[in-house]
């Protein structure tokens, strides 16, 4: 709670500093917290940008009313461009990927530029972005990530009287009008008069560079953000030298939302444990060690880092103590804990090759889903009406008719109506799921898999199509590659599939059937191949006492959906044929292949 | 990441590093003919700020007065229909104008790129006016699209077909028209968001990879500069005004001598041999590294291409056109180019 109420007191303090995100599960008092600063610093809540807004709300639009009433046109600017102080954009993992880009780069800017629907402007915008999101399902881009200067995680407050405290207060506030605080508003104006005088000595910088190198941040936003950070947390504190706390804060902020996991680079923190020698430094690697355990100990990620220790080294928590391990230890103990938490949502961060063969499919006239592209006359039942392609096409006969009926204002016939002509594209989840339990340890029989996965995405992999790889085995069962575009990555990813252990096929099947349905609820123009993977040698049933194939069988028959198909590949290699996968795929409606019969030119999928 | 003062872009001659980038960048505005710069790298590169900043050195050149397409009365081929008329009877007046960086926001309609029926005008006098979009601006200017490999394709479309054509024809909304729309394209993405059509790639003249400092002095350096400008815009642009005016200086000479420069027999048997060894398909690439080769040589004052010249500028054209499976990526070696061209060339 300190570091984001420090966030975002400093977010008020650099008017360079444009946006923070905050992390966190439900729950964790994300929009509350934003919302209870703003009424403290402004007076009002935060204005909040919905799930639903358009780009002309957003970004500005032309004022139809008056257009209708007067024939003036006259703009009329956004949410964006009305506040000045804080735009909170709830869930912005669910947002539009370019909106929110768009969003991002506006508020760097410092201004919006608009190109649409007859409409084009340049004007200021000095609104700052608090944003949230709960990306354990959607993931945020690692480019958007990155134009956020800072990112604090919130954990779900575990205690049961903190819960009853925060229930309290928020029943009392919605009853209360939101109270200024004058005292935070003063140590915000003095801050920001002091911000401008502070001098960030060059050790200070080095020492932001070479952490986020050793992070693997890309580009160089995330030091400038810290080195900005470094400074206005100094000042909020009213002092004008930049202390370790400072730096530390600064980093934890800065560095959380980017670093991108090396572990390849281990060797080479070695080196820099050298650089790290001085005291100064020594403190500050304590601290950020220290908190971002506690982090993992108590935020989401910890889930995630105990699952994915399952098949990692375990991870070793160093004591916190000043006296204790070597420094060099530290770092790399450090670099171990990322290891572990970042390992699911690793794979997104490494680049991908280019492909380079393309087919692009599109739906026109998608009802009133997608994307708004052009107009046609409306055949007068419509409800999806053009309202500017319609001013539009009334204007040239506006005078004559202002004649002919002695109106005023912008007269509209039935013949003038256009309605919105839509375009989407459909586009393709290739779902893997892989049977990585005991039954397939051989590692051979692993690489055929592989080997299979590869050459099937050689052939059907196209550009607006994503790829997710789910595991399955006793110990873990998961995405181990979350839907990504990024399909160059997909490969290492399943170079290091691990195998062992028993198979849990009704629990698999039954994670599947969820995940892939909330999946194409989410994007419903999207279309779902499951590539189920195993040998349908099921040995964990869910229920205890249940004969694990039967169930698995029983799962199977309940597991279809709309807009998903199946395929089964059977990963059992004989020449005879395995009836448990065949009764598999009856049950679940799928073609059945036999891992061999994957060669790259088959088409299974079409 | 902007200053306060919001008119005012961070020096093109303040960036640190980046130097292919840069180079061509410029070597595009000397010859726009190249076919434009395709920037891909990582976040954070310094990529928007870069092309942003081009706007400082861009040259002046002549434009019809009133023209909404601000045409060049020294390229007859591209006029619009009234400077056309205009210029073949002699009767207009000219100025000179700054060459713009005319950017297209992601979420851009197609209206408001290819132009379409001014609505203020006709619901005020009743009377069809054409009103130019995003394209008319470009004319002339550069046209910067971010997150290029984002945008929408039928806006793609629109784009690829007017650069393609140097013209823009817009027929909607009872609107039958078409102006000229010759610019240089330049797009930035970050691969990690995905990937770009092959055909649009190929429409780049050139593409630049574009990496992160490693060296930490450098990096430190950035933020110092990033710092202190936005501490005092003003001030720190008005610090290297010098320095900038030089540059435009340089680029002016350069575009005024390009057409001094000679290629020789040599040079151009050695770049259709480079293209036949890189596995280039079509002319577009032989043309490029030729043009690029005589403005990189036009820029360093000098009217021979040399071997520099080539080698330092081919890598830019061919990196992005070589042919790639879709789990593997050609590879572009510097060393067989070099070795290639000593062979032609001789060193």
């Amino acid at each position: 709670m300190e570091d984001a109420l420090r966030a975002l007191t400093c977010l008020m303090v650099d008017p360079d500093l444009h946006g923070l995100l905050i992390k966190g599960p439900a729950g964790s008092g994300k929009s509350a917290l934003i919302h209870a600063f703003s009424a403290a610093y402004t007076g009002k809540r935060a204005r909040i940008v919905p799930q639903n807004i358009t780009d002309e709300q957003l970004f500005g639009s032309i004022d139809l009313e008056l257009v209708l009433s007067t024939g003036e046109v006259q703009f009329e600017p956004g949410i964006l461009g009305k506040e000045k102080d804080i735009v909170l954009v709830d869930d912005i993992n669910l947002l539009p990927k370019n909106l929110s880009l768009a969003l991002m780069d506006s508020v760097h800017r410092g201004e919006i530029h608009i190109e649409r629907e007859g409409l084009s402007k340049t004007y200021p915008c000095s609104a700052r972005i608090v944003a949230t999101a709960n990306d354990r399902e959607q993931p945020l881009s690692s480019g958007l990530n990155d134009l956020f200067d800072m990112c604090v995680i919130l954990p779900r407050d575990p205690d049961c009287e903190k819960r009853c405290a925060v229930l309290e207060s928020m029943l009392s506030e919605s009853a209360l009008e939101p109270e200024v605080d004058k005292e935070l508003i003063e140590r915000i104006e003095k801050a920001k008069g002091l911000v401008g005088k502070i001098v960030i000595p060059d050790q200070i910088l080095e020492a932001i560079v070479e952490t986020c190198d050793m992070y693997g941040v890309q580009g160089m936003r995330g030091s400038l953000s810290a080195a900005m950070v470094c400074r206005a947390s100094a000042a909020i504190d009213g002092r004008t030298m930049i202390t370790e706390d400072d730096l530390s804060f600064s980093l934890r902020t800065c560095i959380t939302h980017r670093r991108t996991h090396l572990r390849k680079q281990t060797k080479e923190v070695e080196d820099k444990v050298m650089f790290f020698g001085d005291s100064h430094m020594k403190r500050f690697i304590h601290d950020d060690r220290k908190a971002l355990q506690e982090k993992a100990e108590e935020g989401e990620e910890g889930a995630a880092s105990t699952q994915a220790a399952d098949f990692v080294e375990p991870v070793k928590k160093t004591k916190e103590d000043d006296s204790g391990p070597e420094l060099e230890e530290l770092v790399l103990d450090m670099e171990k804990l990322f290891d572990t938490i970042d390992l699911l949502d690793d794979s997104r961060k490494k680049k991908g090759p280019t492909d380079n063969h393309l087919l692009r499919r599109f739906i026109k006239d998608a009802g009133k889903e997608g994307r708004y592209v052009s107009s046609c006359p409306a055949d007068g039942t419509t409800s999806d009406l053009a309202v500017d392609a319609t001013v539009r096409y009334a204007a040239p006969y506006q005078n004559q008719r202002r004649k002919n009926t002695g109106r005023d204002g912008v007269i509209i016939m039935p013949s003038d109506l256009r309605k919105k002509v839509r375009e989407k594209h459909t586009s393709c989840l290739f779902f893997f799921m892989v049977d990585n339990s005991g039954s397939l340890v051989l590692r051979a029989r692993m690489r055929a898999v592989k080997a299979a996965i590869v050459s099937m995405l050689a052939d059907h992999y196209v550009r607006s199509d994503s790829v997710a790889v789910m595991t399955f085995n006793e110990e873990f069962i998961g995405m181990l590659l979350p839907p990504t575009r990024s399909v160059g990555g997909v490969k290492k990813i399943i170079d290091d599939i691990p195998t062992g252990k028993k198979t849990p096929l009704s629990e698999a099947l039954s994670f599947m059937h969820q995940y892939v349905g909330q999946y194409l609820r989410k994007n419903p123009s999207n279309v779902a191949f499951v590539i189920l993977m195993t040998d349908a040698g099921a040995n964990i049933a869910m229920t205890e006492g249940n004969d694990p194939l039967e169930e698995a069988l029983d799962i199977a028959t309940r597991v279809r959906l709309d807009r998903m198909e199946m395929v089964l590949v059977d990963t059992k290699v004989s020449t005879e044929v395995n009836e448990k996968a065949k009764k598999l795929s009856i049950a679940l409606e799928a073609p059945y292949y036999k891992i061999e019969d994957l060669r790259s030119s088959d088409n299974i999928l079409h | 990441m902007s200053g306060k003062e919001k008119s005012l872009q961070f020096p093109f001659v303040r960036i640190v590093g980046q130097e292919e980038m840069k180079r061509a960048l410029l070597l595009n505005i000397i010859d726009p003919s190249i076919g434009g710069v395709l920037l891909r790298g990582e976040k954070g590169t310094a990529k928007s700020t870069t092309v942003r900043s081009l706007a400082q050195i861009l040259p002046q050149v002549r434009c019809i007065s009133g023209c909404q397409f601000h045409c060049n009365p020294d390229a007859p081929r591209d006029l619009c229909d009234d400077c056309k008329k205009k210029v073949e009877s002699g009767e207009f007046e000219e100025t000179m104008r700054s060459m713009r960086v005319v950017e297209l926001p992601l979420n851009a309609t197609e209206d408001r790129i290819s132009g379409s029926l001014d609505v203020e005008h006709v619901l005020r006098t009743g009377e069809r006016k054409y009103e130019g979009g995003v394209l008319a601006q470009a004319n002339g200017n550069l046209l910067y699209v971010d997150e290029v490999n984002l945008l929408d394709d039928h806006i793609v479309d629109l784009l690829l077909d007017s650069a393609a054509m140097g013209r823009n024809f817009v027929e909607r909304e009872g609107i039958s028209f078409s102006h000229p729309a010759r610019f240089v394209l330049i797009g930035s993405m970050n691969p990690e968001e995905g990937t770009l059509r092959p055909q649009l790639m190929d429409r780049f003249g050139m593409c630049v990879d574009i990496k992160t400092e490693r060296d930490p002095d450098v990096r430190v350096e950035v933020i110092k500069r990033r710092l202190a400008f936005d501490a005092d815009p003003e001030g720190f642009t008005a610090e290297c005004k010098a320095d900038v005016d030089a540059l435009r200086e340089k680029i002016i000479a350069a575009k005024s001598c390009l057409n001094e420069v000679k290629v020789s027999d040599k040079v151009l048997t050695a770049i259709a041999m480079i293209s036949i060894e890189f596995g280039m398909e079509g002319h577009r690439a032989d043309l490029a590294m030729i043009r690029a080769a005589k403005a990189n040589a036009a820029l360093e004052g000098r009217k021979e291409i040399t071997f520099n010249d080539i080698s330092s500028t081919a890598s830019l054209i061919l990196r992005h056109r070589m042919k790639s499976g879709p789990f593997e990526e050609a590879e572009f070696r510097q060393s067989q180019l070099d070795s290639l061209l000593r062979g032609y060339l001789g060193s």
